[in-house]
């Protein structure tokens, strides 16, 4: 099943995947996260992180794998990818 | 005989970078600093095809923005020094990334190679590329290194001398912004050129720039140009719908999006690497913290317990070489040159080096860190406690190298964004305890605490400058740099094995600096302090010294009994040794610690380590040597080992305590305070630094030596 209600990064929990809507509004941060490899339509995986964790959001995006501070991870809204994704392609 | 070739080298950061930088350039590296500012310059030289290659290495970077202090210095060089050619190290695995880099530079207009690094990587993870494809999308050269292995240098080489040389023949592309930006982009060139401000730089170049609200190049532009740049921009946000910063960064990542696609095909769907099953125990949400704490000490321990095997045979060699320099004198001699040499030179100098193992090993454990990829992990982990701190999880970064020496520790802070940030991480770190004072603790450790105290009284030590610092930083938060911490984002690059030539280097290069440090500034300072110590040399004893030695020494050669032998050399030494202390209260630095002698008296010293402190203001190590020289003033045959021992008869281990307390605290030393000075911008900072931190230091010393004292019983 699909959900496709959007939610900031921080909310989606470890391990779940997602599909980046929009990054930060702030010039600087948006750059920085863009510059960093993160960019709108990305796919991003949930290392550590999800409601209730202390620390930043570690996300994997393809071949990269991002620290995302509790800040901006709330200002980055994803769409939340079903579990059937999870499956490793073979 | 042609001219040489320079080349500068650009990348991401973890781009692999300074791996290929040590295989062009090998030992034949220069470490020094951008004029006017503290980033780091590394520069190299090798020899290619009969021609002499000058490589630059730039700060690693991601873009070419002013909003950070390294992308400002590599592009302010790009743009000044004009290299012959640039080689940006793109990241194979992170192509789309990597070329954003690329893509500014190609807008500068400087001739370009690009080198796909860990080539092997991106191989394994079933990423191919079209090189041809992308060599002519991006009118660069195209060469597949892999830097740990040493793969691709000469061809990286032979690449840069074709481009440099113009015999690549494949143009560079020019961006284009699409129709809107493009006609607008146009028309504000046209007034660059007008007003003649671009220099050296293309007038294009230059409104792009203003366009894209780029804070250094807006302070070059006259008001009207500036004007007519906001104007531009407000008409694009109008039609587009977005700042122009943002639609010019979406047109290049367009571009580059566009060529991936057609030249870069991955197989296999990116999943858990290696590097993700190591981080599910590293980053664990429960184990992580215990690891990282786990390997902290670990680095300690090892450069303790390790370092002081080689520390050991450095002292005997010391000993050794300072009785070969006595004995070139006759036995008893007064002489000052011998004085200066055995007890400034070698006293001096040999007290602080041999503590180099020590400073080897902790280096090459912090160089180990920072080559696996652990360094960014430490800092993912401890951020939300470095939030708690209202400090940003990067700043542990310098922090931790705070332990080894503050000066690059501070420069380091560059890293951080703000001036805030910069400001309280870097006011906070001569609170951790850095290399310097390992050599105080090394002296008075050993000497005071038992064994099985040794290793929790230095822990305290650590501990207590940790926690120091982290009050200060929150003191600082809520009070001078009020307000929210930056946004963290940070790059967790995949753990590599480092090559032990990589380790070597940088270790190398960091001991080098202490080296110098204390080759030339500790050698002049010992010599200098030696020299307070000597002068004014007193004209009257309060006792007639020579007549009563002399006498000694007449029973002495008349004795018969060894006992009796025995007891007049005692004699003999007291003598001296009162006359030597005679002779030190009468110097320049007994003065100084005579005339501080009542106010650090609460806090157990005495005018011996008031002397001592003001050396420490030279350099921290410098106590030590300091102490050395005072204390064989007495004993001008005695080696410097018997330091500790000499000190075990003077001092309790609650003074002991204080004394390394007060050092560890206390104002930071000449060269920390230089570079606080001119990395903050401001007098004031440094100010406040010495003031606040020789006020706590005062403060905490005096309470704990008086409630120790209550509860030991210690007069």
């Amino acid at each position: 099943m699909v959900e496709s209600r959007i939610c900031p990064l921080g909310r989606l929990g470890e391990g779940s995947f997602g599909t980046v809507v929009s990054l930060p509004a702030n010039r600087h941060a948006q750059s920085r996260l863009k510059h960093m490899g993160l960019k709108v339509g990305d796919r991003v995986r949930v290392l550590r992180g999800g409601p209730g964790r202390w620390g930043p959001t570690l996300v994997a995006s393809g071949n990269l794998r991002l620290a995302i501070g509790r800040g901006m991870a709330e200002n980055v809204l994803v769409r939340p990818i079903g579990a059937e994704v999870e499956k490793p392609t073979p | 005989m042609s001219r040489p070739l320079h080349v500068a080298l650009a990348g991401n950061p973890n781009s692999g970078k300074t791996t290929l930088f040590n295989n062009i350039t090998g030992a034949h590296q220069h470490v020094g600093n951008y004029p006017g500012v503290t980033v780091e310059k590394r520069e190299g030289r090798c020899r290619y095809a009969d021609r002499d290659v000058l490589v630059v290495d730039l700060p690693g970077t991601y873009a070419l923005t002013a909003y950070s202090a390294e992308e400002l210095v590599a592009r302010q060089f790009l743009l000044e020094e004009k290299p012959d050619v640039v080689v940006d190290v793109i990241d194979a695995s992170n192509p789309e990334r990597s070329l954003y880099l690329a893509v500014q530079i190609i807008e500068l207009k400087i001739p370009l190679v690009l080198a796909f690094n860990m080539a092997d990587v991106a191989a394994a993870r079933g990423l191919t590329f079209d090189t041809h494809l992308l060599s002519r999308l991006f009118g660069a050269p195209i060469v597949s290194t892999v830097g740990n292995k040493g793969q691709g240098t000469d061809a990286l080489l032979e690449a840069a001398r074709l481009v440099a040389d113009g015999q690549f023949d494949s143009p560079a592309p020019e961006i284009r912004y699409g129709p809107e930006i493009e006609a607008e982009l146009e028309r504000l060139a046209q007034s660059v050129a007008q007003a003649a401000i671009q220099g050296d730089r293309e007038a294009r170049w230059v409104a792009l720039k203003l366009l894209e609200n780029d804070e250094a190049v807006r302070v070059t532009a006259p008001a009207a140009l500036l004007a007519q740049a906001d104007a531009a921009a407000a008409r694009l946000r109008s039609v587009l719908g977005d700042s122009p910063e943002v639609l010019i960064g979406d047109r290049r990542y367009g571009f580059i999006s566009g060529a991936c696609q057609e030249a870069v095909r991955s197989s296999v769907e990116a999943r858990h690497t290696m590097s993700d099953k190591i981080d599910a125990v590293l980053t664990h949400r429960i184990l992580g913290l215990p690891i990282f704490l786990a390997l902290m000490y670990l680095l300690f321990t090892v450069t303790f317990k390790l370092g002081n095997i080689p520390v050991g045979w450095l002292e005997s060699l010391f000993a050794h070489f300072s009785d070969a320099v006595s004995s070139l004198w006759p036995a008893g001699s007064e002489s000052m040159v011998r004085a200066l040499l055995v007890e400034g030179v070698i006293g001096g100098v040999g007290g602080v080096l041999k503590f180099v193992p020590n400073i080897l090993i902790l280096f090459l454990g912090i160089a180990l860190l920072e080559d696996t990829g652990y360094m960014a992990r430490a800092a993912f982990i401890v951020d939300h406690l470095m939030h708690k701190i209202g400090l940003h999880g990067k700043s542990f970064i310098p922090m931790l190298i705070g332990f080894g020496c503050s000066v690059p520790a501070i420069m380091a802070t560059r890293t951080l964004e703000t001036r805030r940030d910069r400001l309280t991480t870097m006011l906070v770190i001569p609170l951790l305890s850095c290399g310097a004072r390992l050599p105080i603790y090394m002296l008075l450790v050993p000497a005071f605490f038992p064994t099985a105290w040794q290793g929790p009284v230095l822990f305290s030590l650590y501990l207590i400058g940790i926690v120091l610092a982290v009050g200060g930083a929150k003191l600082l938060r809520a009070t001078i740099f009020r307000g929210e911490p930056e946004p963290f984002v940070m790059e967790l690059p995949p753990y590599r094995m480092p090559t032990a030539r990589a380790l070597g280097i940088h270790m190398w290069q960091r001991a080098w600096m202490y080296l110098c440090k204390a080759g030339t500034m500790l050698l002049a300072a010992s010599v200098v302090l030696w020299a307070m110590t000597a002068f004014p040399r007193k004209p009257h004893y309060d006792r007639d010294y020579a007549g009563e030695i002399a006498r000694v020494q007449a029973s002495l050669a008349a004795s018969t009994q060894p006992a009796q032998a025995a007891q007049h050399e005692t004699a003999l030494a007291d003598l001296r040794q009162a006359r030597a202390s005679e002779d030190l209260a009468y110097s320049l630095s007994g003065r100084i610690g005579q005339a501080m002698a009542p106010a650090i008296k609460p806090l157990g010293f005495d005018w011996k380590i008031g002397t001592a402190l003001v050396g420490a203001l030279a350099a921290k190590e410098v106590f030590v040597s300091q102490l050395s020289i005072v204390y064989a003033v007495g004993h001008a045959d005695e080696s410097p080992e018997r330091l500790g021992q000499r000190l075990r008869l003077e001092y309790s281990p609650l003074q002991a305590y204080c004394i390394m307390l007060f050092c560890l605290i206390s104002t930071p030393c000449v060269a920390t305070m230089a570079v606080v000075r001119r990395e903050s911008g401001a007098w004031r900072w440094m100010f406040l630094q010495i003031g606040a931190l020789t006020g706590a230091a005062y403060g905490l010393t005096l309470l704990v030596f008086q409630v120790g004292r209550f509860f030991t019983g210690t007069p």
